[in-house]
């Protein structure tokens, strides 16, 4: 199994299939009976960013052979590194792609976001199949250049966006395709914080793990003096690094319903996030995503479809409860509700029924309401509603790793690869977009009449300035301070 | 001035004012010339809890004769600050001491302590006869609103304000003008936002045994409510967060917003009520349960049943920055303002200041960056209002904009005050139904005539909490 080498003959393995030739290697099971993997069969695997998401990827791939692993922290990936004795380690990626191109097909990807498209483009020039984390990218523009290499090459992608084409997330979707709630006019979509946030930079430096290249660690972005308020883990609401609870998330409940509902093209987004105090006073988290906070995007008409509003929500906040839902059933912690013209559909933020997330058992105590798809209400309305028929295609939970390395072998695209959730990704980065710019200062007005107190009162005022977005063009219209977040620059020496 | 006199006399002063008699005492500044005002003029004041907004308060009154102020805090700069503003005033910690050797001493009270004693020092003051200037929410807790009420209904010859510094202003009555102009046809939806809370929220209990500051009578502070030992994650300024002494931003702030429109809605009994918190995360994802303070962001929702002919209603509310959804009809270019209310009619939608009057300010919108709005609001669409005018002013105004002079001057005219605390009592239950539902984070039904929450019985501890020994509300 060679990516590199399909890709340097004249007949492109994609073509070949599609042209009913046989696949370019003979299986090695035909011979060896079922069950028999022989090891020309599998799939050789580099990983870079083993010890978070990845660790879980590469246990996804394990009957695969993993020949390089790379992690800047290896007081955290020594577990990982156990896994796999065999798995030559690196510390810094450029060196295990020197040492090691030739010898691996496919590429993990799961180092903080920042990271993802220096390493998808590296992935894609040096023609490796790839699993990427989401989001897909940091930036907007980062997201439709991978899209743009993604679809050029012929190397076989996925997006690990596990919940995604499972029975329970495509009964979601196959609801909604009914058309039971009408034109869809409003999507909420709501999930809880997952790391500390609405923190202030931090002052003191504190020292990395042993042998961790900081400097290397921030790579691309700013660099910022160490301090555990970054790593491990919690970089996420970190503007210079991560994306938010909404870059993060977004592209688990989006994958549901974003091509669906046709939400390519947003032409305004605002976002708003919670205050934070000490006892000595406000904390500045310009550059920290705050506790709580919410996303509006304006989907103007397209096609038959009328303009439709789509929300987000996390740090706690849920949307205002329909009125047709009974005052005794809460509201989920998480989740997502398409309100239509004609009735309102509440479904579970990875898909299917509120009450049963992920196709699982409903908790003892626990009302089921409505059907695997989502719950519609109001509920005397749609008490002769059945779940429609499965027709779209599955692949159940986890064995998108199994489905990504079958189709790197057999030379076929993912269920989902990455150029789908690059279109989740970029809605989602608008959201991210937002909320960094709402967490800016206020821009002074041209004529200098201010909102009275000069600079100081400036200090820490925030305004829900509302973005206008031109998605052909690529381009916030109305600010060039979010405008220049499009496509920021990188630090050198990246930025090549 | 004295209204224990007044109070003690067979005729209640507001029945002599009203049968035409001449006031009780000649003004003596008809003798002294303007802005002279003899000593027996002067109202005599008396405050608890003056290290907080009750200096406000004081300044407000500082033409008035100041005989004693109280604080459990000498070592705040802003008591000390009052101790040097006023230094004929006898200072005192404990107001139980105040009350007895100074009641004869003083006619009218200013109430500012925090919320966990403020129906115990209101109910003390009605039982002394005391004319009252009460920080809102009138009391922690649902019960006592209503026993608070019940009292002052009972002795209508005192004259009492709530501090709800907007209201009754010309800003405020023109977006109550705009409102009832009909406009917008019948409102459906109420959304108000406050940039509020500007204090530490989503704390953890703290464990750590501080010293309270010098002086200080910390059990005392802590008073009815439940025992914690000091920290300074409660004093100064911070209790508001902890629903056992405070009722959260929707508690603290509702009251300065809801007097634009809560008797013109008629939004006496919501039926349902519910809201939501942001929550606190640790490193590695690890839920922080801060359920006894309220959240840097919360909403709350209260819904109405049809009211007359008013149809069904929702009323939002949004705080710590959050804000409602944006209105399609806004132009672009204008920034949903920090804080504000949203009215949503079948005609179409009022934009107004959160405190009353227009959200934008007349220099931007004159600049061009900001809509240029009617002084009570901003209507949308706004093609659709473009000639609507202004309505003429039609309500009562506060005199000369100042709440302080205003409750001075009717004190001693013995008449009522534009804002008495039984108007701003219904305010406060509405916004402590709010704090219920995000104390409980339950859906609660409310049974407004009853005062239960009917589907939910553990709701109803909160309604009327017991005291912590010894203390009790007195009885009127």
């Amino acid at each position: 199994m060679s990516a590199n080498k399909s890709s340097k003959e004249g007949l492109s393995r994609r073509t070949a299939i599609a042209a009913g030739l046989a696949p370019l290697v003979v299986p090695r099971h035909v011979l060896g009976g079922p069950n028999y993997q022989a090891p020309s069969d599998k799939l050789n695997i580099a990983a870079v960013g083993v010890a978070g998401m990845g660790r879980n990827y590469l246990a996804g791939c394990k009957d695969e052979n993993v020949v390089a692993l790379c992690d800047l922290d290896w007081d955290r990936s020594a577990k990982v590194f156990d896994t796999y004795p065999s798995a030559k380690r690196y510390r810094d990626f450029r060196q295990m792609f020197d040492r090691e191109e030739k010898n691996f097909d496919a590429l993990i990807i799961a180092p903080p976001d920042h990271w993802h498209y220096y390493l998808l483009m590296s992935g894609l020039k040096m023609n490796k199949h790839l699993y990427c984390a989401k989001p897909i990218t940091h930036s907007i523009a980062e997201a439709r250049k991978v899209k743009a290499g993604v679809l050029a090459s012929k190397v076989t992608t996925k997006a690990s966006i596990q919940d995604s084409r499972t029975s329970y997330a495509r009964a979601t979707t196959e609801l909604l395709l009914t058309g039971a709630i009408g034109d869809v006019r409003e999507v909420h979509f709501w999930t809880g914080t997952y790391s500390p946030s609405g923190l202030a930079r931090p002052s003191a430096e504190e020292t990395p793990p042993a042998g961790m290249d900081w400097d290397m660690w921030c790579g691309p972005s700013p660099y910022r003096p160490f301090s555990k308020i970054y790593h491990p883990e919690n970089w996420r609401p970190w503007w210079d690094f991560g994306t938010g609870t909404v870059g993060d998330f977004g592209c688990h409940t989006l994958q549901m319903y974003h091509d669906e509902l046709e939400m390519g093209s947003p032409d305004w987004v605002v976002g708003v996030g919670s205050q934070a105090f000490s006892p000595a006073g406000r904390v500045d988290n310009t550059e920290c995503m705050s506790i709580a906070n919410t996303v509006q995007w304006h989907i103007p008409a397209r096609g038959n479809k009328p303009s439709m509003m789509a929300y987000f929500y996390d740090g706690g906040l849920t949307p205002p409860r329909p009125e047709s839902m009974p005052a005794e059933v809460p509201m989920p912690g998480s989740g997502i509700m398409f309100v239509g013209a004609k009735g309102i559909q509440v479904s579970a933020f990875y898909g299917g029924n509120p009450w049963t997330p992920f196709g699982s058992q409903p908790r003892p105590g626990v009302k089921v309401r409505g059907l695997p798809g989502g719950w519609l209400l109001p509920e005397r309305q749609f008490k002769d509603f059945q779940q429609p028929a499965a027709t779209l295609e599955r692949c159940e939970k986890p064995d998108h790793y199994t489905e990504w390395v079958r189709s790197c072998k057999a030379g076929k695209k993912s269920i989902t690869p990455i150029e789908f959730a690059c279109g989740l990704t970029e809605f989602a980065l608008l959201g991210t977009l937002a909320l960094r710019r709402y967490g800016m200062p206020v821009a002074p007005p041209a004529n200098g009449t201010g909102d009275g107190g000069g600079a100081g009162a400036a200090r820490g005022r925030r305004e829900a300035k509302v973005l206008m977005w031109d998605a052909k063009a690529m381009r916030v219209t109305n600010d060039e301070t979010a405008n220049a977040l499009v496509n920021p620059p990188y630090r050198a020496p990246w930025d090549i | 001035m004295a209204s224990n006199e007044a109070s003690n006399g067979l005729i209640p002063r507001r029945t002599v004012l009203a049968a035409g008699l001449a006031p009780l005492i000649v003004p003596r500044h008809v003798l002294g010339g303007p802005g002279y005002q003899p000593p027996s003029d002067t109202l005599t004041i008396a405050a608890v809890g003056v290290g907080g907004m009750g200096r406000i308060y004081l300044d407000g009154c500082q033409k008035e004769r100041i005989v004693a102020v109280c604080d459990l805090d000498w070592t705040r700069p802003t008591t000390q600050g009052v101790f040097q503003k006023f230094p004929s005033a006898t200072r005192y910690r404990d107001f139980r001491q105040m009350f007895d050797k100074e009641e004869k001493n003083f006619d009218a009270f200013i109430m500012a302590a925090p919320d966990h004693w403020h129906a115990i020092l209101l109910m003390q003051a009605i039982q002394m006869k005391k004319h009252i200037y009460g920080a809102k929410p009138v009391a922690h807790s649902i019960g006592e609103v209503r026993k608070v009420r019940q009292a002052l209904e009972s002795n209508p010859q005192l004259v009492t304000k709530a501090s709800i510094q907007d209201s009754r202003t010309s800003y405020a009555r023109a977006t109550t003008e705009l409102l009832l102009s009909g406009a917008i046809g019948p409102v459906r939806e109420v959304h108000v936002w406050t940039a509020h809370p500007i204090y530490p929220c989503n704390m953890l209990r703290p464990t750590e045994v501080q010293i309270p500051p010098e002086g200080m009578d910390w059990d005392l502070w802590v008073g009815p409510a439940r025992f914690h030992p000091y920290n300074r994650a409660y004093h100064p300024e911070i209790w508001r967060a902890w629903w056992d002494f405070g009722t959260g931003d929707v508690g603290d702030m509702a009251c300065h917003t809801l007097h634009t429109f809560f008797e013109e809605l008629q939004l006496g009994a919501p039926k349902v009520v519910y809201g939501c918190s942001s929550t606190r995360t640790d490193v590695y994802n690890t839920p922080v349960d801060t359920a006894e303070t309220e959240g840097y962001a919360n909403t709350v929702v209260w819904e109405f049943a049809a009211r007359g002919n008013l149809p069904p209603l929702n009323l939002y509310w949004y705080d710590g920055g959050i804000k409602p959804s944006r209105p399609a009809e806004l132009a672009h270019k204008v920034a949903l303002p920090r804080e504000g209310v949203l009215y949503i009619g079948d005609n179409g939608k009022l934009l107004a200041g959160y405190y009353g009057g227009s959200p934008f300010q007349s220099s931007r919108a004159a600049a061009g960056s900001q809509p240029r709005a009617l002084p009570g609001g901003l209507l949308l669409p706004e093609a659709r209002f473009k000639d609507f005018p202004q309505p003429a002013p039609t309500l009562p105004r506060v005199e000369k904009a100042d709440h302080y002079i205003e409750w001075i001057r009717c004190v001693k005219e013995g008449r009522p005050s534009c804002l008495p605390i039984e108007f701003a009592s219904h305010l406060t239950e509405l916004a402590l139904l709010g704090t219920l539902a995000l104390r409980t984070r339950k859906v609660l039904e409310w049974d407004s005539a009853a005062m239960r929450v009917t589907n939910e019985a553990g709701a109803n501890q909160f309604v009327e909490p017991t005291y912590r020994e010894p203390w009790k509300l007195p009885a009127v």
